[in-house]
Order: structure tokens, then C-alpha cells, then sequence
């Protein structure tokens, strides 16, 4: 299955931001963390079934989450039909944990702004400044859930779902003036999500121990 | 490349002083009533988070302890209840809420929703100091429709949790259902359901600062309500607020824990689907609720 883990890393995009803060050239991830991979590096990684009352990492609390512990092979597994949807469920560190096994890290916004816009500030949406539709992305409920990734035509780079879909838990802490921060920026819009959330400066906080419905993952690498 | 700004970014807008702190919210309802869309609405205000069902879709715990009752009696901080003396785990993840919740202030108003909570309120008032609660209501017969046509009841655990708990509510009541009606039999858990919750909220609210909304009003005439909403979390009105709801009942879309839902399919679903004899026992069991003993709902 490491295959599968190799190939998502090559597909990545070189990308050199061109941001408010010093950055080196990235790679960026062409689509969100799928199903299937987030499965891979669960196992991988040996991350042992949840407890019962509380998660660590990945939501099995909420009936609907692509993602659940086999106890019989003592191995996480996805629903066949929603592998290539990108994974939810998955809460801050889980993201950044996978991230790390994949040797990249999650983006910073800026940086995740840079991708989506191309390095073009004036841009409002990844695709330019026309307003959404349902044919650019998968917002609104126009689908009632995630989308297999890659459904929707991607941005010049090459990256596919940066508007809709899933939000993308970003690196950054998103209140920073409160006591002791506990959100962190989400970037990008989500099937959910009302058309707003699909513009590039858009933001939300989240807390970040709770892997939600409407968050995915899409790693960066230092190139 | 300049900074972009945007409605969405919350981005910090002041240090914490002590008077911007506010308390934190609980958006409670019953399963089916448009929570989600109450959540949905609220999350659209640029100052407000609410996150959706911490307690009940986050851990197992709440669900498994639903209806039970948990008093303010039972709180104490490092424990934080009885319940979870061997739930390490639980108690852990149970304090970080708390800890965030209780960062809530002006420009970054947090609250939650949840549907577990009934039983419950006297213990998250200690839990959460200062809680304030949102308590949407929904007609009895709109929700018992809703809950059957989702078939979540044996997800809840209706039919094990709800019937005990009615019976010491309402010992009076004597049910019509023949007892192998399976389908009429779950018309009458649903609304017991109701009852009982609602019964609970009655009781338990006069305790909270609270805000009852229902969700006919606010789907027949919303501004009236967010204007009530705003004051009671002491916001702003938001404009996009009201491009939401004109939005979301535009038409019914998306799946079954949409906010997309026309007007029509809010008001008028429960009256296609309900036949006379399950709107028959639904008013039998509701009637029994406002019959029934005001010290009844403090059951053991």
C-alpha cells in the first residue's frame, strides 16, 4: 500500500510563494488526503483503535465518519465507496500527523493563500473572479456531502477541491489573542459551506481537538 | 504579496480585557428540530463559533447517559462527575472543552449545540459557569415525522432510554398502542421523547439565563428573532445572517442533516406523513406531559 503514499507525493505541485512572510519553495499536494490514504498511514502509523468516550485523533464518534477501527484485524479501514473522498473526521494533530509521516507539514495560510491564488492577490476564488457555481465546486449543499477529489476542474497549478469540498486545517493558531489559543485557521470552503467560505481570504477558526465533518488535509513539503 | 482581508477571516481584533469576557452558549434542542439550521444561522454571525454536538457526536459518553440526570451537585473540577471516575480519557477531553468554551468574550462569542443535554443543564451550569441557553422548540408533530422518516431513533436509543423515563414523568398515562404495533409503537416513543425532554427544559431552564426560540417563528418571521438572538448573546446583527435564511429556505437541498429546507417541507412534511391515528397518539402523550405532576420530571 506504500505505493499509493508515493505516488500522492510525486503528484505534488512545486510552487514558490510570493507572501506577506519569507518562505522557500513547497510542493503542494494536488488533491486533499483521501480516504484511502489517510487509512494507509493510520495503519502505518499503528494508531490504536479510540477509546470508547473520547477520541484522540479521529472522530468514530459520529456515526457517518468515513473512517473506522477494525477490531477483528486490529486495522483501520474506510467504506469502499468513499475512498477517494477526501478524509474528515480527522482533528488538528491528526492532521499534522499524518502530514509528518508523509515528510511534509500542514501549510500556513499565507502560504496556503499564495497556492490558491496563484501568487495573484487580486484573485477572489481559485479559479478566477467569476462567481461559484455548482460545476466549480462542491459547496452549498448542492451535493449533500463530499465529492470523490478531483471531481471539480482544478486551478492552473494543478490543484484540485481549494474552494469546497473540505475546509484545510492550516498551521496557524486563528485567535491569537485569546488566553490560551485553541483554534486554528481553516481554509477553503466545504460542501456544507455557504459560497463565502469559497473565496481565497476567507478564514475560519476551529477548535482544533475535534475532527468535524467539513475539515480535511492537504500536506505541503519543503522542497 | 499584501495581506487579504475578508468577511470570514475573525482574524484578532483587541488584547482581552476583563469585561470583554461573555459567557459561553448551549444551543439545545430536541433530535429534528433544525438545530443544525439554528447552528448554521449563529455560525454565520462574524463574532459567534458554535460547535456542533461536543458532547454528543465528539464522545460516546452523553449518548450512552442520555436522559440521565446530572445536577450541579454532581460537578466538581477535577472529577467533573461521578460518571467518569474510570474515564480518563473522557474527563480529559470534557475539561479542554471546557477550557476553550470559557475563553469566550467580545468579537469571539463560543456556545455549542447539543441534543443530550436534557437532565443535564443543572450540571453544565457548574460545568460552564455563567451559561447561557438557547432552547429551540419545534412542534411535537414536525419532529416525531422527522425522526421517523431519518430512522436515528435506534441510534438514539429511544426505545430503551425514553419509556422509563416517561413512565416516572407521566405515571398516569395509559397508552392505546397494542404492544405488537411496532410502527405505531414507535410514533408513541418518538413523542414520549418530546414530552419528556421537553418537560425536562421546563424545569430546568428557570434556573439558566435562557432564550426560547421556536423554530416556527423563526422560519415564518425571522427578523424578530435574530433581533432576540443578537441581544440575548449581546451581538450585532449580522446582515448575512438574513441572506442565510433567505438562502437555506429557498428550496430543500442536500442531505439529511441539511439546513437547506423550504418553508413548505419545515411547516407542512409532518401533515403529508402522519396519519390520523399516529397524530391521535402523539396528542395522547403530550396531553399526558401537561397533565402530569410539576415534581414528576424530578425523577430518581
Amino acid at each position: 500500500m506504500k505505493h499509493i503514499l508515493a505516488q500522492y507525493i510525486d503528484e505534488a505541485r512545486r510552487f514558490m510563494p510570493d507572501g506577506p512572510e519569507p518562505s522557500g519553495p513547497i510542493r503542494v499536494a494536488h488533491t486533499l488526503v483521501t480516504c484511502r490514504i489517510a487509512t494507509v498511514v493510520l495503519n502505518e502509523l499503528q494508531v490504536p483503535e479510540e477509546s470508547m468516550t473520547a477520541y484522540r485523533f479521529v472522530n468514530v464518534h459520529n456515526p457517518r465518519c468515513p473512517l473506522s477501527f477494525d477490531r477483528e484485524g486490529g486495522r483501520w479501514q474506510c467504506r469502499r465507496a468513499l475512498e477517494d473522498h477526501p478524509a474528515w473526521g480527522l482533528n488538528w494533530e491528526a492532521a499534522q500527523l499524518v502530514c509528518r509521516y508523509l515528510g511534509g507539514r500542514l501549510p500556513r495560510a499565507f502560504e496556503w493563500e499564495c497556492f490558491a491564488s496563484n501568487n495573484d492577490v487580486a484573485r477572489i476564488y481559485p479559479w478566477g473572479n467569476t462567481v461559484p457555481t455548482y460545476a466549480l465546486a462542491n459547496y452549498d449543499e448542492h451535493y449533500g456531502g463530499t465529492s470523490v477529489v478531483g471531481s471539480f476542474p482544478p486551478s492552473e497549478l494543478g490543484l484540485y477541491d481549494l474552494a469546497g469540498n473540505l475546509g484545510e486545517w492550516c498551521d496557524d493558531w486563528f485567535d491569537t489573542d485569546a488566553a490560551r489559543p485553541q483554534e486554528r485557521v481553516v481554509k477553503g470552503g466545504a460542501w456544507s459551506k455557504s459560497a463565502r467560505h469559497l473565496e481565497i481570504a476567507a478564514s475560519r477558526g476551529k477548535w482544533a481537538r475535534i475532527g468535524t465533518t467539513t475539515i480535511g488535509v492537504r500536506p505541503v513539503w519543503d522542497d | 504579496m499584501p495581506a487579504r482581508t475578508a468577511k470570514t477571516a475573525k482574524m484578532p481584533r483587541h488584547a482581552m480585557k476583563p469585561d470583554d469576557q461573555r459567557a459561553p452558549f448551549l444551543l439545545m434542542a430536541h433530535h429534528r428540530s433544525g438545530s443544525n439550521f439554528l447552528n448554521d444561522l449563529l455560525q454565520t454571525h462574524v463574532d459567534i463559533e458554535c460547535l456542533n454536538e461536543p458532547l454528543s457526536m465528539h464522545t460516546r459518553l452523553f449518548r450512552d447517559n442520555d436522559l440521565a440526570l446530572w445536577e450541579a451537585r454532581d460537578f466538581d473540577p477535577q472529577g467533573l462527575h461521578p460518571s467518569l471516575a474510570d474515564q480518563p480519557g473522557a474527563r480529559a477531553y470534557l475539561s479542554e472543552l471546557r477550557q476553550y468554551l470559557l475563553q469566550s468574550r467580545r468579537g469571539r462569542i463560543l456556545g455549542f449545540k447539543d441534543t443530550c443535554v436534557f437532565g443535564k443543564l443543572g450540571w453544565l451550569q457548574a460545568f460552564l459557569p455563567g451559561l447561557k441557553v438557547i432552547f429551540l422548540r419545534r412542534d411535537a408533530r414536525a419532529i416525531v415525522s422527522s425522526v421517523l422518516r431519518s430512522k436515528l431513533a435506534s441510534f438514539w436509543h429511544y426505545a430503551d432510554l425514553v419509556p422509563p423515563v416517561f413512565a416516572q414523568v407521566c405515571p398516569g398515562y395509559t397508552s392505546r398502542v397494542e404492544p405488537q404495533d411496532g410502527a405505531l409503537r414507535a410514533v408513541e416513543t418518538a413523542a414520549m421523547s418530546v414530552a419528556v425532554r421537553y418537560e425536562l427544559a421546563r424545569h430546568e431552564l428557570g434556573a439558566l439565563e435562557h432564550l426560547i426560540v421556536d423554530l416556527e417563528d423563526l422560519t415564518r418571521d425571522p427578523m424578530p428573532c435574530l433581533q432576540r438572538l443578537s441581544e440575548f448573546l449581546g451581538v450585532e446583527g449580522d446582515v448575512e445572517q438574513a441572506t442565510f435564511i433567505a438562502m437555506r429556505q429557498s428550496e430543500t437541498r442536500g442531505g439529511l442533516f441539511s439546513s437547506f429546507r423550504s418553508v413548505d417541507d419545515i411547516e407542512q412534511t409532518w401533515r403529508r406523513h402522519l396519519s390520523a391515528r399516529q397524530l391521535a397518539v402523539i396528542d395522547d402523550v403530550m396531553h399526558a406531559t401537561h397533565e402530569a405532576p410539576a415534581t414528576q420530571a424530578r425523577y430518581a
